[in-house]
């Protein structure tokens, strides 16, 4: 599973915007945002590998529930809504950014690591990128699964659930999408 | 060792993006700007904090 219960059982208890200066379903948004951003950040950040692009996601995912673009998800609801949203929302800004080629797709050298270790060398983000963005051209039902399989440590099971599809849908289309993606990056890895 | 065997796995390079997570400072940094631009006010630690602890609370805040 993702992220950890008590962890966020905790966080139920710290301070809250003060509600008598927003409108009240306002004031919900609010006390979502105090208690998933965290959720959220770590989802766009782990999918777009960069700060600024992980900040954008999570003001698309909140703006969208302030402006009504989608309905404020009910509390036992919101964890898992607001992942999702948050992976496909990643998943879409690498869509456009493949698009559109107008720029990089990390921004690590812009915010560079002041102690950077073999994992964050040049070629590692390299080959970061390259999955990132083979994953992003995939069909975005297969990307959602792989990247909450593969990246949020969802189960099977559970994915099948937060879908609601079938185990052996979500079995089958985890297999089809590594294979995928050996293919893509056929030449850069093993 | 031969070429092949210094590319690394398509787990590896999972793995090195699963285990990427941003410090507490970026996290903070980035939802401070989020809320300033959302319009929420920043949490204030007041003598009665909103406490959510069940379905109830959370729709007492919605109209």
């Amino acid at each position: 599973m993702g992220d950890d219960p008590k962890k966020e059982k905790a966080v139920h208890a710290l301070p809250m915007p003060d509600p008598r200066t927003v409108p009240k379903t306002d004031a919900a948004v609010a006390a979502l945002f105090e208690l998933h951003h965290e959720r959220v950040y770590r989802v766009a950040r782990r999918l777009t590998g960069s700060r600024e692009d992980a900040e954008d996601v999570l003001q698309t995912v909140f703006l969208r529930l302030v402006r009504r673009e989608e309905p404020v998800p009910a509390a036992e609801e919101a964890a898992s809504y607001l992942h999702r949203a948050a992976t496909n929302a990643g998943l879409d800004l690498l869509r456009r950014r493949k698009a559109s080629r107008s720029e990089p797709t990390d921004d690590l050298d812009r915010h560079p690591d002041p102690a950077p270790g073999p994992e964050s060398s040049r070629v590692d983000r390299e080959l970061r990128e390259k999955v990132m963005n083979a994953l992003a051209q995939l069909n975005p039902r297969a990307a959602e699964i792989f990247a909450l399989r593969y990246f949020d440590g969802y189960g099977n099971r559970e994915i099948a659930r937060l879908l609601n599809t079938s185990w052996s849908t979500v079995a089958v289309t985890l297999h089809r999408t590594r294979a995928k993606l050996q293919s893509a990056l056929k030449g850069d890895i093993q | 060792m031969s070429r092949h065997d210094d590319k690394p796995s398509l787990d590896a390079v999972l793995g090195s993006i699963r285990e990427d997570a941003p410090t507490r400072t970026e996290i903070d940094a980035a939802a401070d700007r989020v809320r300033a631009a959302l319009g929420f006010d920043a949490p204030v630690a007041s003598a009665s904090p909103i406490h959510i602890e069940s379905c109830a609370d959370f729709q007492a805040l919605m109209p």
